[in-house]
């Protein structure tokens, strides 16, 4: 009884601050929204895969998938339904902030069960203090999914390690299913709990006659849903692409990415990036005193307790493999704060079970004077590197100019080249090959998603790169060097042979803007008329209801639908819906970088 | 020609996709619901403790055991052991033999038994029936009376017991079959739970069935964990949802009073414990799903399990023929909710034929695609037939995952709670062993489609033809519960 109180004490003060957090956050992600939540292209892309799959020109779970795994954007979906929630980011932020707040609760209960309440009170201010991860739950990143998944796993596993409840086992390997569905790190989460359940199991049953049975039976309770998720991808990727690897050997992976930078390391260099990255993100002290208290509660549980850190950290490997892989961004001396945020709930605990291990110490000043370093050391961090760089940077400033908003600088051409368009934006749809930072001029066009041809659109997007005037009135192309080759409107542009431009490609078209990365061409009005066979020639954008919504910045009202040449525009969704099984493998699924 | 008959194509796939997909999303949902509301979601906890066995011996009742065999020789000797074993006042067990006027082989067993020493027991017939009695003859001495069933039509097992039921002198009726171990404490156990649960509206005490031969074959695996998720996890849930219990076909209890006032056993259906279990509930009586074992014999070959099982499905259908042809009048006598879940229940064979087609739909278009060949054709008109709705082919792939991941969820489940409450690490071992096998389950289902059309041809050609089951394949070697 006592117990339950006592945990009850624990939610309520983890409500309470999960409350105050969430408001912040809410308010943070909305004053924000115009200038950093949906300023750089991640959660961008993150927000637009989870609306494509209902607004698209081939709408359906397809669009979900390819290099980033697909739970957090079905997390995004049900609020990016709505437009304005999209458009501002709100529809990732809020459901960041609620899994932010859960991971709250569910990192409380494993203090609670490690050491003792004093850990469960300070593990919640040692978590939501770090403004790094506020950060990245006030944007549509998927970090904090897979900090929820990997938190929860981790709170029934333990609990499992502890009570041997089978009914904890089965939760573990669903959760787990959960996790491998957030990001790549969580597939390290299945190999680790297996090998710790064979341990523990080993451990318990040694010497017994039916030891191998019993072993056998409860990994096999938990092991196949959690390796689910990981076989789940590969056979989703089988049935899309005909490639179970395409998320490896794909259009954005790692092959590819190398020709825009992503660039392997040596396992030292990949070992400094990662160092370097974790304490940028934790800073020296927190981190030192996160280590001593995780070490000194192994050794006070006499090493009976299962060392949580081993848990929670596995993923170490997973992003030294990517690293050196060239999968993960830099090169060498860049730093990705994103890299390591998994990290923040392993180090929460390691703070809060300092107090644990000082007995007869005065507990509840421990504690409170616990927080107040905790807030004395984050904001000392938040001096050395503003809390805006969760995006790989440079330490070097010759590199990285002397600005908070680096990222936000190479990313500027193409939120100007989008505001330009949702601004001169009439009537067609639009080719665009979704690569570099294109996605922006999609979503800062505040244009509906199903106006754009892109890779996702298979069906249209490759008939459409061979003659481009049947398929669309405007054309989206890179100018940035290195972007060029990544492009496929533009790899399509320019003769294959000769690698010089095909003139008969952007023939029909003028071009109407240009900046340093992103030339944007209309169609030239006496070019306009479709061949007979185009399944959808210049048909109009329908755009809400006729008028352009409101984007991340205003736009001017829409003329709506027109015709062109004297051709009736037949509105684009006649073909768009109802013909295509997005699930099927006739379409293609979204390829973005991540 | 050849265009309408591609175009009838694609429109039977699609009749078939939207067909499975509003049955099978309806008959989750039901499911879903009844757990839900049973609060037992995935495990054994809704099974209702049995008592302990406490009551004083003056209080116990009077227990007729009815055994009815057909051509059962090999097995007769372990059936008549395995209740002499009851933890029971033997002068309370009325026990009768219910055999066939014309059925040689099994009188001719029971004669050769007379002087013989089998299965840890001797046996003696006299005058007054076979007497049963342990080798050291501390335990007493158990009559079994030899009833003969005149000959008639049908010749069913519930025909049988019907004849055994004028004979019955019991408080309480139960059934055995040929080839099943009760555990020893059953009927104390029962007894208790109909003294401390003194409701005249509890008619049926249903004990539960598992399989003493696992580990014969790949089927008996995962008919065990068929079986065992049906009676330790669906069944108490069910019965706990407040849904009408379609009993088992042995170890069930009745007061015998009731048994008798709704007629006994329907000797024209040929699962006739389903169809009394829905009697009992239009009656107004309910059934308790109790927490103690009977073992039975699974069959370890394809063809039986093939004959078995059509003949419990053509028994459901038969109940549904019978209790769902006025759905207004049942609706009135046990409610919309009981009618709901015996159609969900009866109904359920008819399912088996649209969404294992249905099933099979994306099996096909999935290898053409993986592998383009000979099956490209079929694929396309697939395809053709899904793109009439893009809601109906998310649906179809929807119930077409969650029916895989829910099986798997209920089974391993459902293994891992009964083997975390086996004391005997041995036992224990042995249910944990047959974790792996939960995984196989989804395609042991589609096995279904054989069964479904042999009793959906039977229902129609011969309705009262009995498949008999052959028992005795793999006899433990001991008449002791096993587990």
């Amino acid at each position: 009884m006592a117990d339950r109180r006592q945990d009850t004490v624990v939610f309520a003060l983890a409500q309470g601050i999960q409350g105050a957090v969430l408001a912040w956050l809410m308010a943070s992600g909305y004053l924000q929204a115009y200038n950093f939540v949906v300023s750089f292209g991640d959660p961008i892309s993150h927000l637009n895969v989870a609306r494509r799959v209902f607004d698209s020109s081939t709408p359906g779970l397809s669009q979900l998938g390819g290099i980033w795994l697909p739970l957090p954007h079905l997390l995004f979906l049900p609020l990016a339904l709505d437009r304005s929630l999209w458009l501002d980011g709100l529809s990732g932020a809020l459901v960041n902030a609620l899994l932010l707040s859960l991971t709250t609760v569910y990192m409380a209960r494993i203090a609670r069960m490690l050491a003792d309440r004093w850990a469960a009170y300070l593990v919640v201010p040692a978590l939501l203090l770090n403004s790094r991860t506020l950060v990245l739950s006030a944007t549509a990143m998927t970090e904090i999914s897979y900090i929820f998944f990997s938190a929860l796993s981790a709170y029934y596993f333990l609990r499992w390690a502890k009570e041997k409840r089978w009914q904890d086992l089965v939760a573990t390997g669903v959760i787990t299913f959960l996790a491998t569905l957030t990001r790549y790190e969580g597939w390290a989460l299945p190999v680790i709990y297996t090998i710790a359940a064979a341990y523990i199991l080993f451990r318990d049953y040694r010497g017994h006659p039916v030891a191998r049975k019993i072993i056998e039976g409860h990994l096999m309770t938990m092991a196949p849903s959690a390796f689910l998720g990981p076989l789940a991808w590969l056979l989703w990727n089988a049935i899309i692409f005909r490639d179970p690897f395409h998320f490896i050997t794909g259009a954005a992976a790692a092959s590819e990415s190398k020709v825009v930078g992503g660039v392997p390391l040596d396992p030292g260099g990949a070992v400094v990036v990662f160092a370097n990255s974790t304490l940028l993100y934790f800073g020296p002290a927190l981190l030192c005193m996160a280590m001593v208290g995780t070490a000194g509660h192994w050794r006070l549980t006499g090493r009976k307790d299962l060392p949580f850190m081993f848990l929670l950290v596995s993923p170490v490997f997973v992003t030294l493999f990517a690293l050196t892989n060239g999968q993960a961004s830099g090169p060498f001396g860049v730093v990705d704060l994103r890299l390591v945020s998994y990290l923040a709930p392993p180090v929460a605990l390691g703070l809060a079970v300092l107090p644990f291990l000082l007995r007869g110490v005065h507990r509840r000043r421990l504690a409170l004077g616990l927080v107040l370093l905790v807030i004395t050391c984050t904001f000392t961090v938040e001096a050395l590197s503003p809390f805006h760089q969760i995006t790989p940077y440079s330490f070097n400033p010759q590199i990285s100019p002397d600005r908070y908003l680096q990222t936000f600088d190479d990313t500027w051409p193409y939120h100007e080249a989008g505001v330009w368009l949702g601004d001169h934006y009439d009537y067609g749809t639009i080719l665009v090959g979704v690569t570099g930072g294109k996605e922006i001029i999609m979503y800062y066009s505040g244009l509906d998603l199903r106006t754009f041809i892109d890779n996702g659109n298979r069906k249209y997007f490759q008939p459409a790169l061979v003659e481009p005037r049947s398929y669309a009135a405007w054309v989206i192309m890179s100018k940035r060097p290195l972007t060029v080759l990544d492009d496929p409107v533009a790899r399509a542009w320019l003769d294959s042979t000769t690698g010089r431009p095909r003139v008969a490609f952007l023939d029909a078209f003028s071009l109407r803007f240009q900046n340093a990365f992103v030339a944007i061409y209309h169609i030239k009005p006496e070019a306009s008329v479709p061949p007979a066979s185009a399944p959808s020639p210049l048909a109009p954008a329908p755009l809400s209801q006729g008028v352009a919504a409101p984007g991340p910045r205003a736009f001017p009202p829409s003329p709506g639908p027109t015709t062109v040449a004297g051709v009736p525009a037949a509105p684009l969704t006649s073909h768009a819906r109802g013909v295509i099984l997005p699930l099927l493998p006739s379409e293609s699924s979204m390829e973005v970088r991540p | 020609m050849p265009e309408a008959v591609g175009m009838l194509a694609v429109l039977l796939v699609f009749g078939f996709a939207v067909a499975s997909t509003a049955l099978y999303a309806a008959w989750d949902l039901f499911m879903f619901l009844t757990l839900w509301r049973a609060g037992r979601f995935g495990g054994p906890r809704g099974l209702r403790p049995a008592p302990p066995p406490l009551v004083r011996e003056s209080e116990l009742p009077r227990v007729t055991i009815l055994l009815p065999l057909y051509r059962e020789d090999r097995t007769l000797p372990y059936l008549l052991a395995s209740v002499h074993r009851f933890d029971y006042p033997k002068d309370l067990i009325d026990a009768k033999l219910l055999l066939e006027e014309d059925d040689q082989i099994t009188w001719r067993a029971v004669a050769r038994l007379h002087g013989t020493r089998q299965a840890n027991v001797q046996f003696e017939l006299l005058s007054q029936g076979l007497l049963v009695r342990d080798n050291e003859g501390r335990e007493g001495t158990l009559v079994v009376d030899l009833v003969g069933v005149p000959l008639g039509t049908p010749k069913t097992k519930p025909r049988a017991l019907n004849f055994g039921l004028k004979w019955a002198r019991g408080d309480l009726v139960t059934i055995y079959d040929a080839e099943d171990r009760p555990e020893c404490d059953q009927l104390k156990k029962v007894a208790a739970y109909f003294r401390v649960h003194p409701d005249p509206r509890l008619a049926c005490v249903q004990c539960r069935l598992n399989y003493y031969n696992p580990d014969q074959s790949l089927l008996t695996r995962l008919f065990t964990i068929e079986y065992t998720m049906w009676f330790d996890s669906f069944l108490p849930a069910w019965e706990r949802a407040g849904n009408v219990v379609l009993l088992g076909g042995t170890s069930n209890f009745f007061r015998t009073d009731i048994l008798r006032r709704v007629g006994g056993w329907n000797p024209y259906n040929v699962t006739e414990d389903a169809d009394l279990g829905v009697r009992l509930a239009r009656a107004h009586y309910r059934t308790a799903v109790i927490d103690s074992t009977t073992w039975e014999e699974a069959v370890p070959r394809l063809r039986p399990w093939i004959r078995q099982r059509s003949r419990w499905l053509k028994g459901y259908m038969q109940t549904a023929r019978d209790h769902l042809r006025r759905p207004v009048a049942m609706v009135r006598e046990v409610g919309p909710w009981k009618t709901l879940s015996v159609a969900i229940l009866t109904l359920s064979p008819f399912l088996n034929f649209p969404v294992l087609a249905t099933w099979s739909l994306f099996v096909i278009y999935w290898v053409n695609w993986l592998w383009p060949g000979p099956l490209a054709p079929v694929a396309e008109t697939i395809q053709a037939g899904y793109s009439h709705s893009l809601l109906v082919y998310y649906a179809s792939m929807g119930t077409f995952a969650a029916g895989i991941l829910l099986t798997w969820m209920l089974s391993i489940t459902t293994i891992a709670a009964r083997a975390s409450r086996l004391r005997d690490p041995e036992k224990a071992a042995a249910m944990w062993a047959k974790m792996k096998f939960a995984y196989l389950l989804p395609l042991y289902y589609f096995l279904f489609f054989f069964p479904t059309c042999i009793a959906a041809y039977e229902l129609v050609v011969r309705p009262n033809f009995w498949h008999k089951t052959t028992h005795g394949v793999s006899l433990p070697d001991t008449t002791e519960a096993v587990p």
